[in-house]
């Protein structure tokens, strides 16, 4: 018998409802687990006190389980940008240190009316801004195969918990591949759904034509069960798509590869470390042996989604962040005699150095002047890059990419080179602009590094079921990648 | 030195103060280290000039369909004051405070 903390979601999942596990047992196994590893790994940040979980647990015990309830007493963790009621939400800043909502995101209603025990908030990049969870106020977070090396980001935590055995999934948010690449580098299973098939209500908000939340796990009909959860329209949220959600667990559990076609856009398959390439194809190669049919595509103008998205995204983020002044919540400096003052001061002793960076550029792009030159201009390349995507599916089901170029890198590369590390980032951002749904599955370990290789899977707006079928066949007859030896 | 003054007059409009809490030394060097990686994004940005957009549509938001329906067009109440103040660093029960403005 394995230990409780190290089965699936959904194995743990169905032992809670026959009453073989408690709600308590599991949570407890979480919290045991998260004190022998979180220490070295970083991927928790501490708001949430195990006292309360574990009266929660016990009050769902003593009601006992409870078959209406599909996540009834599984412990998840929530990526701290993400409002849980009665509980520090930083968002990692130091201008949201004080900050306790006194309402729960509609992801997290969501959770808690399935039964889910949540029972930890993940480290992030600072306001979601960064691939590698190195820009957090309060902590670093380190790489659960190798503890030199970071977990990729800015949802490093909830990836390196997840596959830490911390919980028994966890949800994140993706504004540019922020739960796909740092899946990939953990070597755990990350879906971003389409934009607008997630409530982004209770979200602390960065680039709002492109945060979407979406769920980390170790499994795809983990991840599909917890999408299943989380889905669906919200009337608060005016972005949030009135459209029927498929029933994405029965797609993971009997999706298939038989004559889907997969294309293979160059554009992403060109410049990755010999290791990644390797792997990615190997797993192309076994997805074609499952019956797909792998087709060449091109996304010409993808290779403008960094720009495009250095733009956008920033000019999206000054303007979210303007709202932090020290006024009706957040840090305020106390020196400040002066209304302008206390503006300059809070925020300036509140934001780190790369949102302080990223609110710089979006004031930037925004002024008069450049507006039409950058803004504009780049909004038009995010349409072209659509109608990129949109022609690509008309001759294939899904596209497949890698989720990074390379595998995990040593914690402080490219501290002083910002654009490197959007670089980085262009396999997964484009995705945002266009709001298509994607999905990290485990490819495999890298020969050269050992570490893991994530593939990317892409599909038409709201193709999940297709997502997470094509992803559970193919992740289901991939070799398993072993246990993460740096929390082993 | 140029872009030293961009990133000021920027770090004004943005309501930043990038020497906060450094000693001037340190706060020359951050001011230059930030106008040298604004400098290369900026150059970074300017590449999509190469792209033709003669006529293209901008895309702001990419939502596949339509938004939500409206609502209702009816008053509801979701918070009490006392919510909405909690997180306030200076409040008096009804308002928020603020440092004196004139």
């Amino acid at each position: 018998m394995p230990s409780l903390h190290t089965l699936s979601l959904l194995t743990v999942r169905d032992a809670l409802a026959r009453g073989e596990v408690t709600a308590s047992e599991a949570a407890a196994a979480c919290f045991t687990r998260i004190r022998e590893t979180d220490g070295s790994l970083g991927a928790i940040l501490p708001w949430i006190d195990e006292e309360s979980v574990l009266e929660r647990a016990k009050a769902l015990d003593d009601a006992g389980p409870d078959p209406s309830k599909p996540l009834w007493g599984v412990p998840v963790a929530v990526k701290d940008c993400i409002c849980v009621k009665d509980y520090p939400t930083t968002a990692g800043s130091r201008i949201l240190e004080n900050f306790v909502p006194f309402y729960d995101a509609f992801v997290v209603e969501r959770l808690k009316q399935a039964g889910a025990v949540i029972i930890a908030k993940t480290n992030l990049d600072e306001f979601a801004m960064g691939s590698s969870t190195e820009h957090s106020a309060f902590k670093t977070t380190r790489n659960p195969w190798d503890l030199s090396r970071v977990p990729g980001g800015s949802s490093g935590g909830s990836a390196a918990c997840v596959t830490a055995f911390q919980a028994y999934g966890a949800l994140g948010t993706d504004t540019g591949g922020s739960i796909r690449q740092p899946a990939g580098l953990c070597g755990c299973v990350g879906i971003k759904p389409t934009y607008g098939r997630v409530s982004r209500y209770g979200v602390v908000a960065y680039g709002s034509s492109l945060d979407q939340v979406g769920a980390l796990a170790r499994d795809v009909p983990d991840a599909a069960l917890l999408l299943q959860v989380i889905a669906g329209h919200d009337p608060r949220e005016a972005t949030c798509a009135a459209v029927p959600v498929d029933d994405y667990l029965a797609a993971a559990r009997d999706g298939t590869l038989k004559g889907v076609r997969i294309g293979v856009p160059k554009e992403f398959w060109d410049g990755n470390s010999a290791e990644v390439d390797a792997a990615c194809r190997t797993a192309l190669a076994q997805a074609e042996k499952l019956g797909a049919v792998l087709v060449d595509v091109s996304l010409p103008h993808t290779r403008h989604g960094v720009a495009a998205y250095y733009i956008l995204s920033p000019a999206e983020a000054s303007t979210n962040l303007a709202r932090f002044d020290g006024v009706r919540y957040g840090l305020r400096d106390k020196e400040a005699h002066e209304l302008l003052d206390m503006y300059v001061k809070s925020r300036s002793k509140g934001f780190g150095e790369e949102v302080q960076r990223r609110i710089l550029l979006g004031t930037f792009v925004l002024s008069a002047g450049y507006y039409d030159a950058y803004y504009k201009k780049a909004a038009q390349v995010r349409r072209l890059i659509l109608e990129d995507y949109t022609r690509a599916f008309e001759r294939c089901d899904l596209l497949a990419a890698p989720a990074a170029p390379t595998t995990a890198w040593p914690l402080g590369q490219n501290k002083d080179d910002p654009v490197a590390v959007y670089r980085q980032a262009a396999r997964t951002l484009s995705l945002n602009l266009a709001g298509l749904p994607g999905m990290t599955i485990p490819a495999g370990l890298g020969k050269e590094s050992g570490l893991p290789v994530g593939l990317q899977l892409f599909a038409p707006a709201f193709g999940e079921a297709a997502l997470l079928g094509a992803g559970a066949a193919l992740f289901r007859e991939l070799p398993p990648l072993g246990t993460p030896g740096g929390v082993a | 030195m140029e872009s030293q003054e961009k990133v000021l007059r920027v770090a004004k409009l943005a309501r930043l103060d990038l020497g906060s809490g450094l000693s001037p030394e340190d706060a020359a060097a951050k001011l230059a280290t930030f106008a040298k990686q604004f400098d290369d994004i900026v150059a970074l940005m300017d590449t999509l000039a190469e792209v033709d957009t003669t006529g293209v549509e901008p895309l702001y938001w990419p939502l596949a369909v339509a938004a939500a329906p409206p609502r209702d067009d009816a008053a509801a109440r979701h918070n009490t004051r006392e919510e909405l103040l909690r997180n306030a660093p200076e409040q008096d029960g009804r308002f928020f405070i603020v440092p004196k403005i004139v």
